[in-house]
Order: C-alpha cells, then structure tokens, then sequence
C-alpha cells in the first residue's frame, strides 16, 4: 500500500482545497509528507507523531483529513478477482483457492472461483470468456495450453483485467505476470535432490508428464537434463524414457507397470507431476518392487502418506500450493490497485512469503520448495529445501 | 401443411425452441451480463463453432445407424496439418482443401473399414481415434503451434460489423445445406432408409455400403473444417485439440432428437440443441456455477431428452392401443 500514498500524493495536491498550498509547499518538504505518510502507513510511526509531524509541516486540517482519508481508504476495496483453476475438485488447487481466498480477505476483494471439472482446454477458454463480460478487476489462472486462452484473456486484458498466471502460464501478451513456483533449475534441483535422497547411487530414470504440450513439464525436463549434463553430482542419473500419463493416475498406472517390466533395471520415475506420483508409488508396492524402485518429484503430501510410512518414497518435494494462490492473488490484486509497478526488478513484499522480485518477461518466483519426509510428511512439518 | 401439423411433426424442436428460450431468461434472470447481443453471439461462437461442425457430421453417420467417435481426433490433425501448412506458407485457398481431404481421407478409412469387414463403427472409430490423436502427435511433435498466418485465423475470429462472428455464419450455412441434402434430395432418403432398416434396403437393390461410407466421409470432411475454425478461434493447434469435445458432441446430437440407432430425427434439431446447449453454458458460466454443477445440469438434461420421448411413447402406445396405430411422424 505504500506505494499507492506516493502515486495518490500529487492528484490530492492537485485538488482545490489545497492546491495553494503545493505552491507555497516546497519539493522537499512534499517529499517529507509522503515519506512520514507512508512510514505511518507501515506502521513505522504512530497516528499522533504522524499528525504532529504534519502539522509542523504547515498543512492545514482539511489537507491532513484527505491525506488521512487516502491513507485509509485501501484502493484494493471491493475488487473483483476470479480464479480459474486447470479444473475443479483437485486438492492442488482448492488449496490454492484457499489461498487466495486469505488473500483478498486481508485486502478487502472478493474471489470467484470458476472453472470446468475436467482438464478441458476449450472448456476453460469458455469460463475465461464468460468472464469478460463482467469486466473482471482481475484474473488469477492456471492454464491449460499456452496459446488457447490468449485471444480471451487479451480481451479481457483489454477491458481492465490484471491477468495473473501461476503453475502454467500463458504467451506473454495474455497476461501481466507469471508467478512461477520456482526456477526450473531449482525445480530440477529439487527433483534430482529427491531421486539421490531414494537412491543416493543414482540409475536409470524415467521422466513421466502429462501430455508432450504443458509448458511447464518441457521446462522442467530441460533443466534436469541441463543439471545431469552440467552438475557432476546429478550425473549419476540418466533419463531412459518418457511416458504421457495425461496426469491421469489409472493411465500412470499402467504406463509405470509396463515400463517397470521394460526396464527391469531402472532406478526411478521422476515427475512434477503430483497425480502421476501416488498412482506409480502405488505400482511400485503393489508389484512389491519397493526399495528396488522409487518414483518422486512433486507430489501432494496427502497422498503420498502411505508410500512414506512404508519407505517405497523416502523424499519428495512440492512448493505450498497455499502460498502460491496466496501470492498470485495478492499480486493480481495490487497489480489492478497500482501499488504494484508491473516491472523488472521490481520488488515486492508479500507477507509470510517474503520479498520477491519480478524478473525479466514479467515473471516472479514463489521460491519456497518444500522437502517431504517419513518424518515430515505434512505441509506444516515439511523441510523448506535449501539449494 | 398447416399449423396443426407443423405442431405435430415438429413437437421435440418446439420442446427445443422453448426450452432454448427458457434457458435465455434464466440466464438473464442469473446474470446482468447476459442480455447483449455480442456478449451472446461471441459466447455462441466459442460453444458451438467448432462443436457445431462436429455435431453435423456426427449426426449424419448417427442417422445412417452407425457412429463415428473420431472426429475430434480428424479436427486434432487437421490443426496439425495447418499448423505445418501455415508454417511452410501455402497460402489458405490450397491449404484449406488439402484440411478438408484430409478429412475426407480419415472419414473413408472409418467407412471402408466399417463395410468393409463388416465391424462395428464403435470399436473401428474407437481404434482410429488413438490412431489419429497419434498421428496428430507424430506430424505435430511435443509442442503446441501458434504462429500462424492472419489468413489462416479468419474462418474462426473474424467478425462481420463488429459483432457477428464468420464461424456462426459457417454453422448456419451448413446446417441449412443439411436440412435440404438430408430431407430433399434422394441421398438423404437413403441415409434415413438405410438407417431405419438396412436388410430391407439391401434387398431393395440400394448400396447400402455406399451410403454408410459417405457419411463417414462427410462427417470427416466436417471435422476437416472444423479443424480450420478451430485454429482461428483459439490461435493455437496442438495434438490433443478437442479431446473433451466428444461428449458435448453427442450430447448436441442425442438431445436434437437423433435416434442413435438411426434412421429418425430432424437435422434443424440438431441446431436447437447446440443452441440450447450453448445457452445454458453462456448463462451457468456468467453466473459462475461451479464446474461441477454445470456439469451436472447438462448431464440431467441429457438423461432427461432420452427418457422423456421414450416415456411420452410409452404412454401414448398405452393410450392408443385399442386405437388406430400411431403415425411414425419424423422421418421429415
């Protein structure tokens, strides 16, 4: 909020009845209203030494009533935020709409929560559409396909929407800012982390995602293959495979159980993929090849309970599907306020999060991966992985 | 033909026209939004465009008696073979007929194998549906496809005024050339007959296989335009395009009053439905019903146009059965 007293500062001055006093103000002791405004706003200083200091300032009642009046009247009041998930009824995303819901609580927005049940790209573009006639404040999504949705989002884009991607994203014309989970090289790191953590000699491994087109999978196997290649203590796993699973857990199933009689010698299945994860842990221990196998990677830790309790996964990783609605919906809302400059380097304070910075084609990082355990097996005991 | 007997032939597209404009209030009654016409239109569009094409081709081989379940997997290729068209710069005018052959091409494999070894269209459409959706995937590789020539996006974003979308003009056209191939030209009678009684129709000398196999090729050929719609509306062509159409695409057919054992139903029901159908999702995705709500809702109306006709029959044979037979109405 801080940011919106410094933007709002020169239209209050512009304003009649204090206008002469921006004549008779000078810069510098404009700059010093702002400042102590904004030290107040942040709580640095208290209401009466704030009051006192602009008083001292020369400002009149009336001048300091409006200045008070902007600093309290939130510009995130009221806005109108939709989130649209990849599909509805996953635990993924109804954490993450949990999420958001905290977040437009503690800004004062309301959140629709919109989406298909099944994992339909012509069907969320659809829901995307029959937002823009509601001339939506702002849009948090996940998408589907990169391209699909960019004809409609741009159009909603065009009538005023901040359009915030997280977990997928979408070209860059249709949207304002990407939050990432995290950079693929710590993604990859994690993932690899995971696989020695199983299996600390390394072997054979498969690379199970859902379709050939999620973006975010391609990236993903890009940056292991670029951590094998280029980091000597990865080197000791090598991709053999890939298998299409559709993040489908009966297809993953049967795609695991036939490669692991393909290849009887393989060490692991690697997946960011938190639906392919539980089905092939569930492979593994049902063709009683637990210890001989491991899949990991990203994985809900709700459903990967079993396979830690009984050692056929000893470490996997996820980022808080929590924070990241959290984050994506914060953002979208100070993103459409303006108290968010869509710009690199900019950088941002996003409580219980911590301070992230928007990188280059507008896009921020979530950054907090997250190491599960037998012994930590849950969002709130997880160990927060360091790399 | 008078009044009375429009009303009678016709008594399933008036529950349809009804329903559609029930399904319109309630949707303005849920949301302020609704009621503009380029908010309606365009939300027309963007339901229906591509599964209306669909629907048409589907209904035809529904009505010979058979079914067709790979037509989103033909559309799947025909964006891929676009995709790589627009990429190697051949301009539209070639590139469009060589989507439709492609069509064509796929619809007549369904076909011949359907006649020509005698099997079921479930399990022949079943197989060539992975094989397309494969293939899609081989000619497309891992990554989805956007940069396409502005030419190419036309049929399926291009507006007429402002606010009438080319794609719903397309929808219309066809569906007007169906309502005089199916119920005014011979072929049409012979897809109806076929579909209602094939053994009689083979004893009467009509090619029966050749019946069967162009509506294969014309639902194919379908799939092939709605390929190039397709890429306009959404600007993008990748392998699994349209892949959770299928059900919307029966859904439209069985609730337009196509017998899915063939042989009955109008093809103007066919267009009802879509409309019905794409009112309800404009309106439930205005109101911002839940997915699975809205899933639900068209799922109870699905169930709902099977059963009602068949127990409305059921009571009327009850009712007339010491009565004269009742007149079979909907061959058109």
């Amino acid at each position: 909020m801080t940011l919106a007293h410094r933007r709002k500062m020169p239209s209050a001055g512009g304003q009649s009845n204090w206008g002469y006093q921006k004549n008779s103000m000078s810069k510098e002791i404009n700059n010093k209203v702002t400042d102590w405004t904004r030290a107040h706003a942040e709580g640095r200083i208290g209401r009466r030494q704030w009051l006192k200091l602009m008083l001292t300032c020369g400002l009149s009642l009336p001048a300091i009533a409006r200045l008070l009046e902007s600093a309290t009247a939130s510009d995130t009041k009221g806005l109108r935020i939709y989130m649209v998930p990849k599909f509805t009824g996953f635990i993924f995303f109804e954490l993450a709409k949990a999420g958001g819901e905290q977040a437009v609580k503690e800004l004062g927005a309301t959140l629709t929560y919109v989406g298909t049940t099944t994992a339909d790209v012509e069907g969320q573009v659809q829901v995307l559409q029959n937002l823009i006639p509601q001339k939506p404040d702002g849009i948090v999504t996940a998408a589907l396909d990169i391209n699909a949705p960019v004809p409609a989002l741009k159009q909603a884009r065009s009538r005023g929407a901040v359009v915030v991607t997280f977990d997928a994203d979408v070209a860059e014309p249709g949207r304002n800012l990407f939050v990432n989970m995290a950079p693929f090289e710590i993604q990859a790191k994690a993932m690899l982390e995971c696989a020695l953590a199983n299996a600390p000699d390394g072997g054979k491994a498969i690379w199970v995602a859902p379709t050939p087109t999620v973006a975010n999978f391609i990236s993903q196997k890009k940056a292991l293959d670029d951590q094998i290649a280029s980091n000597p203590k990865y080197k000791s796993i090598q991709f053999v495979d890939t298998l299409y699973a559709n993040d489908d857990p009966d297809k993953s199933y049967s795609l695991a159980s036939s490669a692991m009689q393909a290849y009887p010698d393989l060490k692991f299945f690697i997946s960011g993929s938190g639906i392919s994860n539980p089905a092939i842990n569930k492979a593994i221990m049902d063709t009683k090849r637990s210890g001989q196998m491991f899949s990991t990677g990203f994985a809900l830790p709700s459903t990967m309970k079993t396979y830690l309790d009984d050692g056929t996964c000893k470490q996997f990783a996820l980022w808080s599907p929590y924070k990241f609605g959290y984050m994506a919906t914060y953002l979208a809302i100070l993103l459409k306020a303006g108290t968010v400059q869509n710009q690199q380097s900019t950088e941002v304070d996003v409580p219980t999060i911590g301070k992230r910075t928007i990188e280059a084609h507008s896009t921020i990082n979530l950054n907090s991966m997250l190491f599960f355990t037998k012994e930590h097996p849950d969002f709130d005991n997880a160990v927060p992985a360091n790399l | 033909m008078n009044l009375r007997s429009i009303c009678r032939n016709h008594r399933w597209e008036l529950i349809l026209v009804a329903l559609t404009f029930v399904a319109g209030a309630w949707a303005s009654l849920l949301s302020p939004f609704y009621l503009s016409l380029d908010q309606i239109l365009y939300s027309l569009q963007q339901a229906l465009a591509v599964a209306g094409l669909l629907s048409a081709g589907l209904m035809t081989v529904v009505l010979v008696g058979e079914i067709d379940i790979s037509v989103p997997a033909t559309l799947a290729m025909g964006t891929i073979l676009l995709a790589r068209l627009s990429e190697m710069s051949v301009p539209l005018w070639i590139a469009l007929p060589l989507v439709v052959g492609l069509g064509v091409v796929a619809g007549l494999i369904n076909g011949l194998l359907v006649v020509g070894f005698g099997l079921p269209s479930l399990a022949v459409t079943l197989g060539t549906m992975a094989a397309y959706r494969a293939l899609a995937l081989l000619i497309g590789g891992q990554e989805g496809h956007a940069n396409f020539d502005d030419s190419y996006l036309a049929l399926g974003s291009a507006l007429i005024a402002g606010v009438l979308p080319v794609s719903l003009i397309l929808l219309l056209v066809i569906f007007a050339t169906f309502v005089w191939l199916m119920h005014q030209t011979v072929f049409g009678r012979l897809v109806y007959m076929v579909g209602s009684n094939q053994v009689a129709m083979r004893y009467a000398g009509v090619r029966v296989a050749w019946v069967k196999v162009a509506t294969f090729a014309i639902a194919g050929a379908l799939a092939g335009l709605g390929a190039a719609v397709y890429v306009g509306q959404f600007g993008s062509a990748r392998a699994d395009n349209a892949s959770e159409m299928l059900l919307f695409v029966v859904a439209a057919v069985v609730l337009g009053g196509i017998d899915i054992f063939g042989g009955r139903g109008q093809v103007v029901g066919v267009l009802l439905a879509l409309l019905l159908l794409g009112t309800l999702k404009n309106g439930m995705g205005l109101a911002n019903f839940p997915g699975p709500v809205q899933t639900l809702i068209i799922g109870a109306l699905l169930v709902a146009s099977v059963a009602i006709p068949r127990f409305a029959r059921l009571r009327f044979h009850l009712r007339s059965a010491d009565r004269e037979p009742s007149p079979r109405s909907s061959t058109g």
